[in-house]
């Protein structure tokens, strides 16, 4: 593609998007704030220094990292040699499960995960499957939370790492991730570490370190409204990881790389105008997410709601639309301005369905019929209002063609 | 949609190459199970969630066990390949029409890898009344070791002097005299194979890639498109 | 690892999804039966379950003069590329004066894909699905025609 074809692309694009767009799949990634794009770009603007240089241009580079760094680690109530940079969400959660199994594997090699973890934390796992690790996958009721009966009850002498995600990306599920945490601590068969996925928890959720009682953490910009391709995760100074990828000494080595400078900056802008936010947000974002689906249900007959309705963020919807498949519905409301998404097999690369459908036990057939909105920081009632008018239209339109009445 | 089930039971596993496996079951409840060469059946591994898959019969009716022969590819296909013996599963089938009809012209058969599996089926079965009609499979595989039936093939070919299998490989180069061509199947190798090719039905049997690359090939070749005939595998 | 053909994306890919003539065939699909209850058909093919995400029901009439598909209508429940093979499926089956049975029963899914421009592999059981249906319907006219 040569440069022309870049630009007449990127035109017809433009011109797609002066629709009025309804962006409702902040769960996939969030636009960025205003506030953290012109402070990344009044960084990038000052200096093109390596972090790792003796000049002043590197100098420069690197008092940035350290002092979001610094940040970051002040918010959750850590220290900032506890702060290690990554390319994001996934990365941290394969260094987190790699990293901190290897490391401790001469204590044991038995990891405990919940069944619906992010498939970086699940296939993360099977790598260590084949490194001779046992992995226990804990089930989940038909709400997504797992039983503290099992987890106490699978907690053996080899157990080394235990991660549970805070809040579940498909379904909203919050974990009592407390509660976890005490029985964890509380154990007198074994000690081992507490990593959790907190990639759609912050900013919505509680993540101070101490009050939460985890010994890892993984966190996201992507979904924070801050840039992609950044992340970091959190892991207590006392304990032992490995890194996963290998080059110089940065991060201490942990995970070496000459460091996304202002992406960084970025990530410690958006923790900090998230926390910020959070309270009154969630408040926000809970009466429109419960208005929206008294909406749903009312206007649409043959709806069923995936995941429990307590326990779970305030902005995610999960449902299944009887006779409507996932993709299609996500196409037709894309062409009429809305975005959201599915959990239809026919929509994932591999033609599975969400695996945390199934392990909550949502019938396949409804699976495919499954459709996500989470709402986000730019969501106003009346953009529900649209949606809803839209989402009856594409439904009916849908169910009219539709082999299953 | 059709209700045709009947449970079996798997009582035979035998490694074909590396990653096949051909995964023989017993018809539970007595009478023969009646299927067409060529046809496929839907199951289901016990331990998968997501709905199960097709595989093709690569047995005969006459055998006394119907035999799936399966790649490891997916999930579920490694689950049917883990399936312990002495395991139920229940076949919903058989559908398909992917068989040379009854008028039979001389026939081209372009097998990708496991895509010789109704073939087989097809071929074993006009092996017992007699070949009567020119077939001539062109089997591609990357190496010797993945040839699967390799030494039936032979045995069906020396029996019977109308069938010819060609095997060719595309990651092997090889002068052992069992291999006959050391590339992909391309028109010059189908031309050199099947001098007459007027009156000549084509099959063509593989992975959607492997189909499709041959379907072009014999567009390219002006065959017509009523006597191609496909199955994808996926 | 093999490199499948998985590419969705043209050098348009901001504009959608797949190629043009999927997007026309899943915004604007044509011989959709809205409901059969009136509908007299010679043949009714079924494939695919709820399931498996893809269910297609095809209802065809043929006429009886030159043996060829004069009307063929449908409906799914299924993705986009599913959508877009029966309406691809049906119009391959009813132009030109309507497909003789014959070539009914072997309309392959290479040529529905090629008519729509190309899928994805992962796609490619949609036009599947499309080839099965009628084939089961002309299958179904066959078997009640003696």
């Amino acid at each position: 593609m040569n440069s022309n074809d870049f630009i007449n692309s990127y035109i017809n694009a433009k011109i797609i998007s002066t629709m009025k767009r309804i962006y409702l799949d902040n769960a996939s990634t969030t636009p960025i704030d205003e506030k953290v794009l012109s402070t990344m770009l009044s960084y990038l603007k000052e200096t093109a220094g390596n972090p790792s240089s003796l000049h002043y241009e590197g100098r420069l580079a690197k008092g940035a990292i350290e002092r979001s760094r610094t940040k970051i680690a002040e918010i959750i109530g850590a220290k900032s040699n506890e702060i290690i940079f990554t390319s994001g969400g996934t990365e941290s959660d394969s260094l987190a499960i790699l990293g901190i199994a290897r490391a401790n594997q001469k204590n044991g090699k038995h990891i405990i995960v919940s069944c619906i973890e992010h498939k970086a934390i699940l296939n993360s796992c099977k790598k260590l499957e084949k490194e001779g690790f046992e992995i226990t996958y804990l089930d989940v009721d038909n709400d997504g939370l797992i039983s503290l009966e099992q987890l106490k009850s699978s907690i053996k002498p080899a157990t080394t790492l235990v991660s549970i995600m805070y809040a579940n990306n498909e379904i909203g599920t919050v974990q009592p991730i407390k509660q976890i945490a005490k029985i964890i601590k509380d154990s007198k068969i074994s000690a081992p570490i507490f990593h959790s996925d907190a990639c759609q928890a912050a900013g919505s959720l509680l993540i101070d370190i101490n009050k939460l009682g985890v010994d890892a953490l993984t966190i996201s910009s992507s979904k924070i409204y801050g840039p992609k391709g950044v992340g970091c995760l959190y892991i207590t100074d006392k304990n032992q990881i490995e890194p996963i990828t290998f080059g110089g000494d940065q991060e201490n080595h942990i995970r070496p790389g000459t460091e996304n400078v202002e992406a960084i900056v970025g990530l410690a802008e958006a923790l900090s105008i998230s926390e910020n936010k959070r309270q009154a947000e969630n408040q926000r974002l809970q009466k429109i997410r419960d208005y929206f689906l008294s909406k749903i249900l009312k206007n649409i007959n043959n709806v069923s709601i995936n995941g429990g309705v307590n326990n779970r963020l305030p902005n995610n919807i999960n449902v299944s639309i009887r006779g409507v498949e996932g993709e299609s519905l996500v196409l037709l409301l894309d062409n009429k301005g809305v975005a959201c998404s599915t959990g239809s097999a026919c929509s994932s690369a591999d033609l599975s369905p969400s695996h945390v459908l199934m392990q909550i036990g949502t019938p396949l057939e409804l699976a495919h019929c499954s459709v996500r909105f989470t709402l986000g920081r730019h969501t106003q009632i009346k953009d529900i209002d649209d949606t809803i008018s839209i989402l009856t239209e594409c439904v009916k339109k849908i169910r009219s063609m539709s082999s299953i009445k | 949609m059709q209700n045709n089930k009947r449970e079996f039971v798997l009582v035979d596993k035998k490694h074909e190459t590396s990653n096949v496996v051909s995964l023989s079951f017993k018809p539970i409840g007595g009478l023969n199970y009646n299927f067409t060469p060529g046809q496929y059946v839907n199951v289901k591994p016990a331990s998968i969630f997501e709905h199960g898959k097709s595989y093709t019969i690569s047995s005969i009716p006459t055998d006394e066990l119907v035999t799936l022969t399966i790649k490891k590819v997916s999930n579920v296909s490694l689950a049917m390949i883990d399936t312990p013996i002495g395991s139920t599963m229940v076949f919903d089938g058989p559908y398909g029409s992917f068989y040379p009809d009854k008028t039979m012209n001389d026939v081209i058969m372009l097998a990708g890898g496991i895509g010789i599996t109704p073939f087989f089926s097809v071929i074993r079965n006009i092996a017992e009344s007699g070949i009567n009609t020119k077939i001539t499979i062109i089997y591609s595989n990357k190496t010797k070791k993945d040839i699967i039936f390799f030494n039936s093939l032979a045995k069906l070919t020396s029996d019977n002097p109308n069938l010819k299998v060609i095997s060719c490989l595309t990651q092997e180069k090889t002068t052992d005299p069992v291999i006959n061509e050391s590339r992909r199947i391309d028109k010059t190798m189908i031309g050199k194979y099947t001098p007459h090719l007027s009156e000549v039905d084509y099959y063509i049997c593989g992975s959607i890639g492997f189909v499709g690359d041959m379907w072009r090939t014999l567009k390219l070749m002006h065959i017509e498109e009523d006597k191609i005939f496909t199955e994808a595998f996926y | 690892m093999n490199k499948k053909n998985d590419q969705n994306y043209s050098v348009d890919g901001e504009n959608w999804i797949y190629s043009e003539r999927v997007r026309d065939h899943f915004f604007y699909p044509k011989n959709i039966l809205y409901d059969e209850s009136d509908y007299v058909a010679d043949g009714i093919g079924a494939v695919g379950s709820p399931e498996c995400g893809d269910v297609m029901h095809v209802w065809i009439k043929i006429d009886r003069k030159t043996n060829r598909i004069k009307e063929c209508k449908w409906r799914t429940f299924g993705c986009a590329s599913a959508i877009a093979s029966a309406s691809m499926m049906s119009v391959m089956a009813t132009e030109n004066g309507g497909m003789d049975l014959k070539t009914a029963q072997n309309l392959k899914p290479q040529q529905i894909v090629e008519r729509l421009g190309g899928l994805p592999d992962r796609k490619f059981h949609c036009s599947v699905l499309g080839h099965k249906a009628l084939s089961n319907a002309v299958l179904d006219y066959l078997k009640h025609a003696k």
